[in-house]
């Protein structure tokens, strides 16, 4: 798998011979790509996938390993739950394999569930374990409650919890061992693996305040770093990760993804060091300094924007959860025990965090929310990718387990979807390349599909570039991709924004090219609008019994765009929203292929209800949303 | 902090008392009827399936059996083991589509499950890879350099322009994908442009332009730069997808093997025989 000659003699001649033209560093003892691509191709890929080393995806029956889970992203056909002994009965595949993929497994209990799950190991015979084996949904809450609401391990970790850190320490070599049998360090860089896992923090009741950890590269610390180590403060796991991988491990780096901001009971974006006050300077710069990225949807919903309240966007309320925190999916005993049904917090949404970013960037001189965009799974079956809308089998995780038993028609909460995927823009299928894209934010987010969309901005950016046969040249040559900052804003911005159809002849084509603008005044107020930017209303619809998709779109859109409203010397973000033609929901699809009639009830099978429930959701408009473009002094 | 603990707790306390709760064997059952000739294989499963009893032990069946009686009768105050046995009682068990469906693939799943039992040799997997050579062969690749055009009338009117993959100025409409690919296979090619295009482009000629083929966007003109043969994988490189291939292949000729023995053993000839 390592030619390591090949490799060294390879790197140390490229290094030297493209020191100066190479935009990101190379750290790895790999061969060259094949494919180099200057000016750069999207990689689509998936960074948060909990296997069967996640607690909570071992106790709903996901049996998924690490290797399997990255053989599955790369194409090959899994058995998943409900299981009848050692088989499946299910089979699923990806139609379209990754190009990357992160696995991202709770940090909390690696250690604990490998012990449970290893006969003659410490603690095994536990009476912990014994639930853990015998009763694995009570052993989920039982043991999530422990880390969550308790400091230290169970009794069954040993002294100081040495057994579970121990444990935690061979299946952290597992998920390793597994990422670097899945990268492909040969020419062909066919598929690349980061070395990931999960912080599982949660503030106030159940509000989510998870992150997703992606490493470089294979230099990482001995171990995770775990709630259980830092308590639920994310200053203090920054603090981790600089001392543990950027300190004390040679060649290590290190990136921070928060996500399910919908589901934060309005922390996600408050202060990480002092809960309630106001960011500081320090917070600010250390924030934006360790989370360039942010997940803007995913399986448990979206949260690009708050529904309702300021906004006019009519676009907003897609994929919206109808709970505010984490227990919102469990009871509904819990979701009002713990205010998961009262409405969602309007500071809880990254559009909101971007505002705020501007308004505290105006006032200490740092922008602590300088978030580029990803989407993803957040899948607990361990397959990565699996967006499928029309054969979604559900991913678990909060959702509905199906370790044994029957398939539910719908086979889970139907305000839950299959999730999305996470695009970078970068040279090459490699680490050190895309490492690079995702921390300057050449980044975009889809609800699942696959349209490539290109947004540049700058004051000096050539105009015409829709009709230039070398726009991309001239895009890079004159002005900033997504995710970059326009310094001065003396000069009216010009934006360029292209984006092709997914060309899967399955996938529906576009509708239109939207661009928001969040900005932030003189008193410090901050604003949003949207303007449509390409295309417009196509009239395409869907015949909600067949799930067939009516109408024409658009195969690609193009705008070369200004802002009517621009004002000289205003801190401004901008970011391209893409909408798909209409198409059917994953509820739609289940509930179309059992031909249920709402105006018949006889046609609504058991376990079909929701198919006509008042807040049924049968269609739906794909989308892709680049990370913004920042305008300021 | 400790009330939240408390709740979790509680719940965790129900759904392990819930979770422990069984369900023991029903009352007897009228006698399985002899299965008539001729009949379908999911005859012949079912009819076999109810012989070993499984419409009585499996989980999933009780709890289709359970969940029809209470969908019909909400309010029954029995529980659901009761509930079950009437609903054999009544037949409900021959009659539901989804139990007769869970009885069939719950036969051919107990085969598979047995045939997994026995893990493959390294010659077995060798011998699979080899007889397998195409589908684990990594792909033919071209690197290939194409014009864009927003149409094909558009496209012929440039055909003549068109010279060398390398003089391309003032040649065809925008696209913003670059003009000159790296090497692709069949399925990445059309993954950037549509799979019709992709396959038209791995069947074109070397070093001449070809088409227009039409892609999501349009229509290519395309030169093939260079092809690169497909080659053989190592058995180290796919060895779980050699594995489960083989696993699988097996466990399906064994339940091909199992419908003949068990047609000769209820001596029932095909649905189709004459």
């Amino acid at each position: 798998m390592r030619p390591l000659l090949t490799a060294l003699v390879a790197t140390v001649a490229m290094v030297s011979a493209a020191a100066q033209a190479e935009p990101f560093e190379r750290t790895e003892e790999r061969e060259p790509c094949a494919a180099h691509e200057p000016m750069r191709r999207p990689f689509f890929g998936d960074t948060h996938i909990h296997t069967a080393r996640s607690q909570d995806a071992s106790t709903q029956g996901t049996r998924t390993t690490p290797a399997q889970a990255y053989a599955f992203a790369q194409g090959a056909e899994m058995m998943i739950q409900p299981w009848d002994g050692e088989v499946g009965q299910r089979r699923v595949q990806l139609a379209r394999p990754l190009d990357f993929t992160a696995l991202s497994d709770h940090a909390e209990q690696l250690g604990e569930v490998h012990l449970c799950r290893t006969p003659g190991a410490p603690g095994h015979d536990s009476w912990v374990c014994r639930v853990y084996r015998g009763w694995p949904r009570a052993a989920f809450f039982l043991m999530n409650a422990r880390y969550s609401y308790l400091s230290g391990r169970w009794g069954y970790c040993g002294d100081g919890g040495q057994d579970c850190l121990d444990a935690a320490g061979t299946v952290w070599k597992e998920i390793q061992d597994a990422a670097e049998g899945a990268y492909d360090r040969s020419a062909a860089c066919r598929f690349t693996s980061f070395v990931a896992y999960e912080w599982t923090a949660s503030g106030g009741t159940a509000g989510n305040l998870h992150r997703n950890v992606i490493f470089r590269n294979d230099a990482v610390p001995a171990l995770p770093i775990s709630v259980i180590e830092t308590g639920n403060t994310a200053s203090d796991l920054w603090q981790r990760l600089d001392m543990d991988c950027v300190q004390g491990t040679p060649g290590c780096d290190v990136l921070v993804i928060p996500h399910n901001s919908n589901l934060d009971d309005g922390l996600m974006f408050q202060s990480a060091v002092n809960v309630g006050e106001a960011i500081g300077p320090a917070e600010a710069a250390i924030r934006a300094r360790w989370e360039p990225l942010v997940e803007i949807m995913q399986h448990k919903g979206d949260s690009e924007c708050f529904p309702g309240g300021a906004t006019t966007d009519e676009a907003c309320g897609f994929e919206k959860l109808p709970f505010r925190n984490m227990s919102g999916s469990t009871s509904p005993m819990l979701a009002s025990l713990s205010g998961a049904d009262a409405p969602p917090d309007r500071g809880s949404f990254v559009r909101t965090a971007l505002q705020e970013g501007l308004a505290i960037e105006a006032a200490l001189g740092v922008n602590p929310f300088r978030f580029g965009i990803i989407a993803s799974t957040d899948t607990h079956l361990g397959t990565p990718g699996l967006v499928s809308e029309a054969d979604f089998p559900g991913h678990g995780g909060a959702g509905i387990p199906l370790a044994e038993g029957d398939v539910p028609p719908l086979v889970d909460i139907p305000s839950f979807g299959p999730g999305g995927l996470a695009v970078v823009w970068a040279e090459e299928n490699a680490r050190d390349a895309l490492f690079a894209g995702m921390k300057r934010r050449e980044t975009y987010g889809t609800s699942g599909t696959r349209p490539e969309v290109r947004f540049f901005g700058g004051p000096e950016l050539a105009p015409g570039l829709c009709e230039a046969a070398d726009s991309i040249e001239q895009a890079y040559a004159t002005g900033v991709p997504m995710g970059g900052q326009l310094d001065g804003n003396d000069t009216r911005p010009r934006f360029w924004v292209s984006a092709l159809r997914d060309p899967d002849p399955g996938a529906a084509p576009l509708q239109r090219i939207q661009i928001i603008k969040g900005w932030v005044d003189d008193a410090g107020d901050t604003h949003e609008v949207v303007h449509d930017a390409a295309g417009g209303d196509t009239g395409a619809s869907v015949d909600l019994a067949t799930c067939e998709r009516r109408g024409s779109g658009h195969a690609q859109l193009c705008s070369d765009w200004q802002d009517p409203d621009w004002r000289a010397g205003e801190r401004a973000f901008y970011y391209a929203r893409v909408l798909e033609n209409p198409s059917c929901r994953w509820t739609q699809h289940v509930c179309a292929a059992a031909a249920v009639d709402c105006t018949d009830t006889s046609t609504i099978g058991a376990g079909l209800e929701a198919c006509c429930a008042e807040d049924h959701r049968p269609t739906q408009r794909e989308r892709a949303w680049t990370s913004p473009i920042w305008v300021g002094p | 902090m400790k009330r939240p603990l408390l709740r979790f707790l509680l719940l965790g306390f129900l759904l392990f008392v819930a979770d422990g709760l069984g369900f023991g064997p029903g009352v007897d059952a009228p006698a399985v009827a002899p299965l008539v000739a001729p009949a379908s294989d999911d005859d012949v499963w079912f009819h076999e399936a109810l012989l070993r009893n499984d419409h009585r032990t499996d989980a999933i069946v009780r709890r289709r059996l359970a969940r029809n009686m209470r969908f019909a009768s909400s309010d029954d105050p029995r529980d659901d083991a009761e509930l079950v046995d009437e609903a054999i009682a009544l037949g409900m068990h021959e009659s539901d589509l989804v139990v007769r469906r869970r009885l069939i693939q719950k036969m051919k799943l107990r085969i598979h499950e047995q045939v997994r039992r026995v893990p493959p040799t390294e010659a077995e997997l060798l011998d699979y890879l080899e007889a397998n050579a195409r589908r684990f062969t990594e792909p033919e690749r071209v690197r290939v350099t194409h014009v864009y055009f927003r149409d094909a009338a558009r496209a012929e009117a440039s055909r003549a322009a068109l010279t060398t993959p390398d003089a391309l100025d003032g040649i065809g409409d925008p696209l913003p994908i670059p003009r000159h690919l790296p090497p692709h296979s069949q399925a990445e090619l059309g993954r950037q442009l549509g799979p019709k295009f992709a396959a038209e482009v791995l069947g074109a000629s070397d070093g001449v332009w070809q088409g227009p083929f039409e892609s999501a966007y349009g229509v290519h003109f395309v030169w093939i730069r260079e092809r690169r043969p497909a080659m053989r994988s190592a058995l180290e490189t796919v060895r779980s997808e050699v594995r489960e291939g083989l696993l699988y292949e097996r466990a399906e000729a064994a339940v091909a093997a199992e419908i003949v023995a068990l047609r000769d053993k209820h001596g029932v000839a095909r649905e189709d025989a004459s």
